[in-house]
């Protein structure tokens, strides 16, 4: 005879449940990732910047082209994702199977982590596929092609501090979006607040975005950089939870 | 242990109390019809129940736990309703592969015979579905899943008879092959009279009655005859509906505790007798004063002028 046994769970099981469960579902993220890296790529084929010489019968032309936006785009792609996992639809589909508040936060949490990893890497080899299609595109031209002068130490800290700008930008996604979610209102609210106080504050000589431009990416110290971005993302998810916390879903 | 067991439950919206001290209690392994009108309250108990809303006030346990952010709660209910949201990107196959990776009873041999049986396509999608398809597909994540607290809140919506009938035939079997409480919401009580146990009537956000099928087959009785007939043996009896069908014709469902003294002047007298159905109770029973002669009156009262 069959009996109906109740079923102690432990948070951790359903947390790696609910990741896998994100990893086969929302496909779309990567979708996305491989089309804005594309323009990326597409966007940094422009240059960044070029500078001549002219004089004594030789005229040379310097174009630079960087893989910056590559990055910017991805970061942005990472605030966005975020963003788009706050919304009710994405927030029911955790709970149309097992999950609390805590299982279905942390999952998303630790599944943007891995995305994060995953755009970040990515980024970076399409800072290769640039390379490759200047060389390919400017045959003009001499394509002088650095990388990585100061051997892979250096180029897995460059990932480890994309890695890490973009998974804060999640955070800033996420936390919006958990707002959001709270009272439509901060649709509104939040983009005028942000900018309403950046100009206010630039009135009175204080330039809040070129100190946040300072404060991280500006910053040399490395371990420094991994501890600020570390801290920062935290916080902000750790708020973002205590808002979802609050949440009822399927009204 | 109780499956259910609420205590003077409130919830709240902005503007209506959905739930005003409902208390209610289901021992576990039955199977429990949730009745009422719309906007009685059902859904918000359940979604209570299942852990995604919260309660105002008041105690709800489900096996002992309090249901809202519970894992325990969680894992051992499940909850299907209309608008089930399942990852677009997911077909139908890879729905219910999920769902044998989350829940710990899963049965995936019946959820693929379900699937066969009901002429799905493996890689069909969810999104994709008619509204009958749909309900459907969520009832066999709701069976397979065997959770000890299965929650099914109109659970039929769209679905045809053929389809309704065969849904009712498959949670029969399954609950008597695997006992479990089963809690399930819907306005074809009469179709399910034969599955049910228990039936509770919810009404304006709190329990009107609960009470075991058969004993609310019989509960009430109807009578029809003339209303001067009728008037003076309905005098000290619970009268639970009355409706005039012709200009002295009277029809009236009182409860049924006649003796069978009663039963035979009544009879004497031209007083006919008819049994009427749970469905038909539950829906005399909650009808509003005012309302008392139906919608009908409404189109008549527009004709007049």
């Amino acid at each position: 005879m069959w009996t109906m046994s109740l079923t102690e769970v432990q948070t951790v099981d359903v947390v790696k449940k609910q990741i896998g469960y994100k990893w086969r579902a929302y496909t779309g993220v990567f979708m996305s990732l491989v089309i804005i890296q594309l323009l990326g790529v597409l966007f940094s084929l422009n240059g960044s910047g070029s500078g001549g010489y002219g004089r004594t019968g030789y005229d040379i032309m310097v174009q630079y082209f960087s893989g910056d936006i590559i990055i910017v785009f991805t970061i942005f792609w990472g605030f966005l994702t975020a963003l788009l996992f706050t919304t009710r639809a994405y927030r029911e589909d955790d709970f149309s199977f097992i999950t609390n508040r805590t299982s279905s936060t942390i999952s998303t949490i630790l599944f943007l982590f891995v995305i994060s990893v995953i755009g970040g890497f990515t980024s970076l080899l399409s800072g290769y596929l640039l390379k490759v299609l200047t060389y390919i595109l400017f045959p003009e031209g001499k394509t002088l092609l650095i990388s990585n002068p100061e051997g892979p130490g250096v180029w897995i800290m460059g990932l480890v501090s994309v890695v890490l700008i973009i998974f804060m930008f999640s955070s800033i996604g996420y936390l919006a979006g958990m707002m959001i979610q709270w009272n439509k209102l901060f649709l509104i609210l939040l983009p005028v607040l942000l900018f309403g106080s950046m100009t206010w504050l630039a009135q009175s000589g204080v330039m809040v975005g070129e100190y946040f431009y300072q404060f991280y990416f500006q910053e040399k110290n490395f371990i420094l950089y991994v501890m600020k971005t570390i801290v920062s993302t935290t916080g902000l998810y750790t708020f973002a939870a205590f808002i979802s916390n609050h949440l009822e879903v399927k009204k | 242990m109780k499956a259910i067991k609420c205590k003077d439950l409130i919830k709240r919206y902005r503007r209506k109390k959905a739930l005003d001290n409902l208390n209610l209690s289901i021992e576990e392994n039955r199977i429990v019809g949730l009745a009422g009108r719309n906007g009685a309250g059902k859904t918000t108990l359940m979604k209570i129940l299942a852990g995604l809303l919260k309660e105002q006030s008041g105690i709800v346990e489900v096996y002992g736990r309090r249901p809202f952010n519970n894992l325990f709660v969680s894992a051992n209910t499940i909850y299907i309703d209309d608008q089930m949201n399942f990852p677009s990107p997911l077909t139908l196959i890879e729905i219910l592969e999920e769902g044998q990776r989350f829940y710990y009873n899963w049965d995936h041999e019946l959820a693929l015979s379900l699937f066969n049986y009901f002429g799905f396509h493996p890689k069909q999608r969810h999104n994709e579905l008619s509204k009958g398809k749909e309900s459907t597909f969520n009832m066999i994540v709701g069976l397979a899943s065997r959770s000890p607290l299965t929650i099914f809140d109109e659970p039929t919506t769209g679905m045809d008879a053929a389809v309704r009938k065969d849904f009712y035939r498959a949670l029969l079997k399954d609950y008597l092959n695997h006992p479990r409480t089963i809690l399930l919401s819907t306005h074809y009580l009469e179709e399910m009279e034969d599955l049910l146990e228990e039936v509770v009537l919810m009404h304006n956000g709190s329990i009107f009655f609960h009470m075991p099928m058969d004993d609310l087959k019989t509960y009430s009785i109807g009578l029809t005859g003339k209303r001067t007939v009728l008037e003076p043996w309905a005098q000290e009896k619970e009268i639970f509906y009355t409706h005039d069908t012709g200009v002295d014709d009277r029809y009236l469902v009182i409860k049924n505790n006649l003796s069978d003294k009663e039963v035979e002047d009544m009879k004497q007298a031209g007083i006919r007798f008819s049994p009427v159905s749970a469905s038909d109770l539950c829906v005399y029973v909650t009808d509003e004063k005012g309302r008392e002669r139906g919608v009908d009156d409404v189109f008549n009262r527009s004709a007049d002028r």
